[in-house]
């Protein structure tokens, strides 16, 4: 098993190292935490998944750490990445990072191109931002790019408009470009979430394929636990903000230790743990954002095995074993 | 392209059929006028009327002589004025209007996109409630009471500026500007909004991840989309330039066509008025034709 | 295109009374607009009550007073014109005109709008689209050369006043009522195929018609100031209301050619036109705010 061969990165240097990041918007006289103190590291070479259902947190983290947020979002803690602090540094060096170093892409190709310009010029123009290459080199590279990354008839497609191309084709572009500039981490928000399922399976495995060529991370963001499965090496669950889980997606799949990751690989219906009629959901719902800094654990009110100490303290992230972290007040889960 | 223009000027024919027809009809059908027979108009136009109309005729015929007549620019006689005819007056007056109009049109969308995206940068701050008050203000306040209040403030108190008349460059200023004020008004809002909403798109968001500067951002990536709006609003945008280039005429004493046309319209010279309209509602289906090809040039997503 | 899931999300979302409530309170909220209709409320109170206050009639003649300024002493409160004719009463006989104009033609170009877009919503097909190729063909036609066209040819009576100022406006509501008739055709489809019984039909009536007053209500509010702007242009070249009836617009007409002796004459009754309007726009622009925040 591959991931089994990165289990060492003891010994090496996170990439990125993301501490107590806070993400705040002030609604109306109260506070909303979209992400509460959430730690984590990225290694490099290495594919990291980030679960959890919609409204966690997990966009906003990484939207965060790149400073894409909206104008109106607080953000607190600290991401390092090689000598930088990335939370609150200028636009302008923040610039030299983005696309070029750290890049991202996003869950729905159609609407995060603009539709107005054309595919090359979208493509050269980060190539411009970022490198001294001259046009004809750039031209070269674009195309070398778009057929390592299997677009048909990558040439023609230069001078075509985003509506011109299907969803995948499209979603190909996007991974093109991102990779252009050649950056350490590559940010992907939900890259199949929009498109259909056998072209989903084709975009991972192209990711996948990438992964294996180079020594870039891939920080996966996805509320798909089929897709962890796939090429994910470690995996960080998060919930209503938190960080409840992370380690190795061997041992996250094989040996859960909190319940709220455990009800998700219930419900995943391609894990067939057991043969049941009805499909099992987690019941409850999330926890209104609107209301953080409550004590105690956020997902008691759904769990299960949910105790007295549930509601008085806050579960912190404590390590469990082999770098295995949980955020649970359960010494093991049954 | 090209299929895309002709198939939008065929489109326009019907419409400026339409409009000739109407014409034709009203002119026979109004109180007053030289076909009915009740009303005693002088000799002399009577009888230009008799002789260009060719009254005796069958309708049809009539009607025929009438297109062939607007085919070829000619509009009929005057009643105001019998030795002129339409044609001429709207030849004498159509390049003082637009020139006025075009500038007021110039300084409404470079001022109004100005404006506009000034207060979409500054949403919800101070600058951005100032400028949106202002726009109201334009708005509701009807042109011909800002004219008046600013002749009485620029002209007569201050004794900057001339209050009427066409002499001199000065004399230009304040009847751009006043006609200009309620477009400003307009394209700003217009501006405002579309911009702000741009600016949320997701496409914006991919062009910061990807590290580009502010001004690439803004000018390669915002603009194209936030001007759309804009660009689409220019057929009636020069709609409401015309029916304000009336008043403003009229106030300042400008001798343009809207000044024949209100003229005209209290003297019940019929084919004066007949003949401006027409001429208006041509220049506004070319117009159109125009604004339609450059947002198709815009936005690639237009099929054509 | 809504998809059936959406159709029945909405059916099932049913607000008692939820949807006014709502926008009242957010309309409430916006200063400009509640300052503006408590100067609105004023000024129609004013406009309807003063003149029976007043001492003086708007066509009654005083020699002894003729251009007089504004003062309080004698009475003249906006002060008087050429003819002596006190100002205030003229201004507010004038508010009448044009208010009563606002209204009615409003309320022709509603009636005009509505029924020209739901009968393109209902008939469908071919005949909509012809009728909404004429509806974008009109639209960018500068339209008071039109009224000031029918002025001319068929004279000034009043109704026909009322008539072609309100056919100005009517064409954006066309489009609006056009696409919820179009809407609504396609739900009671919906509703036939899926829910029981007819409580579906009321649903959908509960929440089609709600949407349908809104629009109507932020589209009147709206309308009425251009309307009355029409008016006064019209009035102020000559082509409204025969006297002795006045409007605004003759009274700024005036007041415009004696401005550089008795500014007072331009002044008062232009500052009662362009607050009335201001007014009117601040509401429209807050009530449709307060009916879809995500506007803003």
């Amino acid at each position: 098993m591959r991931w089994t061969q990165r289990i060492a990165e003891v010994n090496r240097q996170p990439l990125l190292q993301v501490s107590d990041l806070l993400v705040e918007y002030p609604l109306r006289g109260r506070i909303r935490r979209a992400v509460d103190k959430v730690s984590f590291d990225v290694y490099p070479g290495q594919t990291v998944g980030v679960v959890g259902e919609s409204g966690c947190g997990k966009s906003q983290t990484m939207l965060a750490i790149l400073g894409l947020l909206d104008r109106n979002a607080r953000v607190r803690g600290t991401a390092h990445y090689k000598d930088h602090q990335l939370i609150g540094l200028p636009a302008r060096l923040l610039n030299r990072v983005r696309g070029a170093r750290i890049a991202m892409i996003f869950q729905d190709p159609m609407s995060a191109l603009n539709p107005h310009l054309r595919i090359g010029t979208q493509l050269r123009e980060i190539l411009s931002a970022h490198t001294q290459l001259n046009a004809g080199a750039a031209r070269a590279r674009i195309i070398e790019m778009l057929t390592a990354v299997r677009l048909p008839e990558p040439e023609p497609s230069l001078r075509r408009f985003p509506h011109e191309l299907s969803g995948g084709q499209r979603q190909r572009v996007m991974i093109a470009m991102s990779l252009l500039c050649e950056p350490d981490i590559l940010i992907a928000d939900e890259p199949t979430t929009a498109l259909d399922a056998t072209v989903q399976a084709d975009i991972l495995e192209l990711l996948g394929e990438i992964m294996r060529n180079s020594n870039m991370s891939l920080v996966l963001i996805t509320h798909d636990l089929g897709v962890v499965a796939g090429i994910c090496e470690r995996v960080i669950v998060m919930y209503a903000g938190r960080v409840v889980e992370s380690g190795l997606a061997e041992t996250i799949f094989y040996h859960p230790q909190h319940p709220y990751t455990q009800g998700l690989l219930r419900c995943s219906a391609r894990m067939a743990w057991r043969r049941q009629d009805r499909l099992p959901t987690i019941p409850g719902q999330l926890p209104d954002a609107g209301s953080p800094a409550a004590v105690g654990c956020r997902f008691a009110p759904r769990c299960q095995h949910c105790f007295d100490r549930c509601n008085r303290e806050t579960p912190e992230l404590g390590a469990w074993r082999d770098g295995h972290a949980k955020a649970c007040h359960l010494e093991q889960l049954p | 392209m090209l299929g895309y223009a002709l198939s939008r000027a065929t489109a326009a024919i019907p419409t400026l059929f339409l409009l000739v027809t109407l014409a034709f009809f009203l002119i026979r059908l109004a109180p007053g006028g030289p076909f009915d027979n009740e009303r005693q108009l002088s000799p002399a136009i009577e009888a230009n009327l008799q002789q260009r109309y060719h009254l005796d005729e069958p309708l049809l015929q009539q009607y025929g002589r009438y297109l062939w007549g607007i085919a070829r620019g000619d509009f009929g006689p005057s009643f105001q004025y019998p030795d002129l005819t339409v044609t001429q007056l709207i030849a004498a007056g159509f390049p003082v209007s637009f020139t006025l109009g075009g500038c007021a049109m110039t300084l409404a969308l470079i001022v109004g996109v100005l404006l506009g995206a000034i207060a979409a940068i500054n949403q919800n701050g101070i600058v951005d409630y100032g400028v949106m008050t202002v726009a109201m203000l334009g708005i509701s306040m009807p042109s011909f009471v800002l004219a008046p209040l600013l002749i009485l403030w620029l002209a007569v108190y201050l004794g900057w500026l001339p209050a009427g008349g066409l002499e001199s460059w000065r004399h230009f200023v304040l009847p751009v500007i006043t006609l200009a004020a309620a477009q400003i008004a307009f394209i700003a809002r217009l501006t405002r909004g579309s911009l702000i909403e741009v600016l949320s798109a997701q496409f914006i968001r991919t062009a910061r991840a990807k590290g580009l500067p502010m001004h690439v951002i803004f000018l390669r990536h915002a603009a194209p989309a936030a001007l759309a709006p804009v660009v689409s609003y220019l057929g009636p945008a020069t709609a409401g330039i015309i029916t304000g280039s009336v008043v403003i005429e009229t106030i300042f004493g400008i001798p343009g066509l809207g000044r024949h046309f209100v003229n005209g319209a209290l003297n019940r010279d019929y084919t004066l008025v007949l003949g401006v309209v027409l001429f208006y509602g041509l220049l506004v289906i070319v117009l159109n034709l125009v604004v339609d090809l450059l947002y198709a040039w815009l936005d690639p997503r237009v099929k054509y | 295109m809504r998809g059936l899931d959406d159709a029945l999300e909405d059916a099932v979302q049913v607000h008692d009374g939820g949807l006014w409530g709502d926008a009242w309170r957010r309309l409430r909220r916006n200063k400009a607009a509640v300052a503006s209709m408590l100067v609105l409320a004023t000024l129609t109170i004013m406009v309807i009550i003063g003149p029976w206050l007043s001492p003086y009639k708007p066509a009654q003649l005083d020699w002894t007073y003729m251009w007089s300024p504004p003062s309080l002493i004698d009475g003249h409160l906006f002060g008087t014109d050429s003819l002596g004719r006190d100002l205030l009463v003229r201004t507010l006989h004038g508010g009448r005109v044009s208010l009563l104009v606002g209204v009615v033609s409003t309320i022709v170009s509603l009636v005009i709008g509505v029924g020209y877009g739901a009968l393109a919503g209902y008939v469908g097909g071919r005949v909509d689209a012809i009728m909404m190729r004429v509806v974008d063909i009109f639209y960018a036609m500068p339209f008071l050369f039109f009224v000031i066209l029918l002025m001319v040819f068929f004279g000034r009576h009043p109704v026909l006043i009322f008539v072609a100022i309100g056919a100005i406006n009517w064409l954006d509501m066309a489009r609006i009522v056009r696409g919820q008739t179009l809407s609504l055709k396609h739900a009671a489809y919906v509703d036939a195929a899926r829910l029981a019984g007819s409580s579906g039909a009321r649903i959908i009536r509960r929440h089609i018609v709600p949407n349908l007053l809104g629009v109507i209500a932020v589209y009147v509010t709206l309308t009425v100031p251009q309307v009355i702007l029409v008016e006064s242009f019209l009035s102020f070249l000559g082509l409204g209301v025969e006297p002795p009836a006045t409007s605004w617009g003759t009274l700024v007409n005036e007041g415009a050619r004696e401005m550089e002796t008795a500014p007072w004459l331009l002044i008062f009754p232009a500052t009662f036109l362009a607050v009335t309007l201001f007014c009117c726009n601040f509401i429209g622009d807050g009530l449709r705010d307060a009916l879809d925040p995500k506007d803003r």
